[in-house]
This record gives C-alpha cells, structure tokens and sequence, in this order.
C-alpha cells in the first residue's frame, strides 16, 4: 500500500502539472485515484475473492488477483498463468439476488488483450443507476486508464500487465445493452498516450 | 445552357453518391429492426418457444444482436467476429433471453414476447445466465435438462430442441457468425463446461 500510495501521490501532482500546464486556466474536474492491489492466490480460496471465484472455471493452482477500489465499484480481476481466460467480479455494495458480486464477466485474452470488453450491466448503485463495467487493454507504456465520470474524472492504474476493468454511471444505455466510456490512456508521467470514447455492448 | 448541364451532371452526380453512402451506412439492424414494446404474455410453453426459436434459423448471427427475420436467409453474412456491426441475428445470449421471453429488467421475472424484428439483447451474457443471475433465470441438474431448458458454458449458451441419446442433443443456438443460427447436434450435457439452466415459470 505504500507503495500505492506514493504512486499516487505522483500521479496526482504529474496530472495537476498537466492540467496547468495546458489547461492555460481551463476549468479541470475533480479526480479520484482509485486503489489497487494484485495479490498471488492458491486455489481453493475463501472469502470474497472464494465467492469470486466460485462463479469462474478456476478451481486449482494459482491466480493473479487485481483487486480495484474506485468510485462507484470494487472489482477483481482474476487470471491464471497459461489460461487464455480472464474473469471479473464487479460489485456495487448493492447486492444481486443476495450476491455481492452483481456482475460476472469473462473474457479471452489474445497476447494478454481482451477481444471484448465484456461489458456488464447488471450491476446497479445505491441510487438505483446502472453501472457498466467493461475491460480495457492498456496500450504498451500505458500506466493509467483516465475514464470521465459525470462531475470528474476517475484514474484506473495499470496493474498485472492485464486488462483494467473500469466502471461508469456517465453513458450507460441499457435499453440497447450499450455503455460509451470516455477514456485516455496516460504514461507514468501523466502524458496523454491516447483519448476517445469505448462503445461496449453486452454479448456472447 | 452550359452551366445548367455542368449543375445537372454535378447534381446527378452527388445525388449517386449520397446514395452510395447511405447503403453504406444502412445495416439490415437500421433498415428493418424496431424497438416495439414487448407484449406481457401470461403463459408460455415450451412447445411454443421451440416454434419462436425456430424463426431465427438459417437467419445469421450478429455478435451482441438480437433482431431477425423469417426469410432463412442471412442478410448479414461474415461479419467480423466479436463486432456489433448491425447485421441480422442474435448472439447466444439475446437469442436466449428472447426465446425465454424475459424483461430487461433483472429483477423481474415476467413474460413478455419480443418479435423477432424488435432488436434487443437483453442484459444478460452467457456467464451470466449459466450462473442463474437474474429473476427469471436459474438452473438446473444437467439429466433433467429437457426441451427449452439450456447449456451454458462461459462463452456460450445453446437450447436444448429435442434430447438425444448418449449425450448427444439437439440444440438450436445463436453458434458464431460463420455457422450462423441453427440446430445442431451439440454433446453439451457431458460436457464439464456446460452448465445445465433453466428459464423459471413455464406454463407448459
């Protein structure tokens, strides 16, 4: 963690350079830096990464676990070595049918990206809102994923060297099972490597 | 009368090329899909859905879709895989949340009837339905599985149409945009991927 911490700290003062370097006194939202923590785990595992696991098909060996803290989700994702399959719980705090992790996505890595971002919708807040969840690869050099929220703007480190599974209640059309994500993607010095938007759609 | 025909040619000739762009532009989704209100049914049978399910036979696949026709025929052929491109088709999970006449709202276990022309995918992914998520939605021991009732694996659901022997059925399945929508003879049920699912609250 304080590792994390420090990391932070410097990625917060390198986007507050940035912004006052070129905003040239342009307004800049809030930003949040959300948590991260990747951990080795032994399989058969308890608790909430257990339960977690439990809705994925590992069941022996070890995973690499990321565990993400942010806004308005808590997600980890979970791959194993020499599996082509990544798996994401998401949780908003407001359970799904009892379950804590309201969404469960997977998907298949090809030269450690996704091929989808495996939105996942199911999840909702506190205030009833839908949440999406979706993947992102993170382009090489890539140390933070910027994703804009409605009044601010979120950062998703970089962790693993797996794909960063990122959150909003900002774009979400859940009629069409669709999400847009506003994102760019940041070196370790706050350098814009790119920006656009993430269109997702719920499929397969 | 010189310039009169040089703004004819060039009239003419803009208006051919806005045409082209147009069908460029128009998929078999934005020239025939609608997005009609789904009709509350009080009953639904499996004998009924095995009829609905048929209707997207022989009619493509669309990776995050959900609208066909009845013309046996893929309007939408080769699609690059895992892209919405609007083609005709579901995938496996809209195709299934259509046939199983379910609500986008997770919460609500209802029945309600889309036509094939109304394009929605539903919430759901096939990690989602092969872990129960959602109201209507649950599962079911594997040698109990029969018409209607389905397979899941983490990528993928089919539904069972006729049950085979030796492990073999008949499943109808939005299977990949090469293979289309059809039936085929899948060996799911002992399969240790494959999960056995059920939609709740058959009337018959």
């Amino acid at each position: 963690m304080d590792r994390l911490s420090v990391t932070t700290i410097a990625c917060v003062s390198l986007l507050a350079a940035a912004a006052c370097g070129s905003g040239g006194g342009e307004k800049v939202s809030a930003q949040f830096v959300d948590s991260v923590r990747v951990r080795r785990v032994q399989l058969p595992a308890g608790g909430a990464v257990g339960r977690c696991l439990a809705l994925t098909s590992f069941r022996h060996g070890v995973v690499i676990v990321v565990e993400r803290r942010g806004r308005a989700t808590r997600s980890l994702t979970i791959a194993q070595r020499a599996s082509p399959d990544v798996f994401a719980c998401d949780a908003t705090g407001v359970p799904l049918e009892r379950r804590e992790w309201c969404g469960v996505s997977a998907g298949r890595l090809r030269n450690r990206r996704v091929t989808d971002p495996r939105l996942e919708l199911l999840c909702r807040d506190r205030l009833g809102r839908h949440v999406a969840s979706a993947f992102v690869n993170p382009l090489p050099g890539a140390r933070w994923v910027a994703v804009e929220q409605r009044r601010s703007t979120e950062l998703y480190p970089a962790a693993a060297g797996l794909p960063i599974r990122i959150a909003t209640i900002a774009g979400v059309d859940y009629e069409h099972a669709r999400a847009t994500f506003r994102i760019a993607q940041l070196d370790a010095r706050g350098r814009i490597l790119s920006q656009g938007r993430l269109v997702a759609n719920v499929a397969g | 009368m010189k310039p009169l025909a040089t703004f004819s040619v060039t009239f003419a000739l803009a208006l051919v090329l806005t045409g082209v762009t147009a069908a460029r532009t128009r998929t078999f989704q934005s020239a025939n899909c609608n997005a009609a209100a789904p009709q509350p049914t009080a009953s639904m049978t499996r004998d009924g859905q095995m009829n609905y399910a048929i209707i997207a036979a022989w009619d493509g696949y669309q990776w995050g879709g959900g609208c066909w026709n009845n013309d046996d025929h893929d309007a939408a052929p080769n699609d690059p895989p895992q892209q919405y491109t609007g083609g005709e088709g579901g995938d496996c999970s809209g195709f299934t949340f259509k046939t199983w006449r379910e609500s986008q709202d997770a919460s609500n276990g209802g029945r309600y009837y889309w036509a094939p022309l109304r394009n929605v995918h539903g919430p759901y992914t096939a990690e989602a339905f092969k872990n129960g998520s959602g109201a209507p939605n649950g599962t079911v021991y594997k040698p109990n599985a029969i018409a209607m009732d389905g397979f899941a694996s983490t990528y993928h659901i089919g539904l069972v149409f006729f049950r085979g022997s030796g492990g073999w059925d008949q499943i109808i399945e939005a299977k990949c945009e090469a293979c289309g929508t059809n039936l085929f003879d899948e060996t799911y049920r002992s399969q240790s991927a494959f999960s056995g699912v059920r939609r709740i609250g058959w009337t018959g």
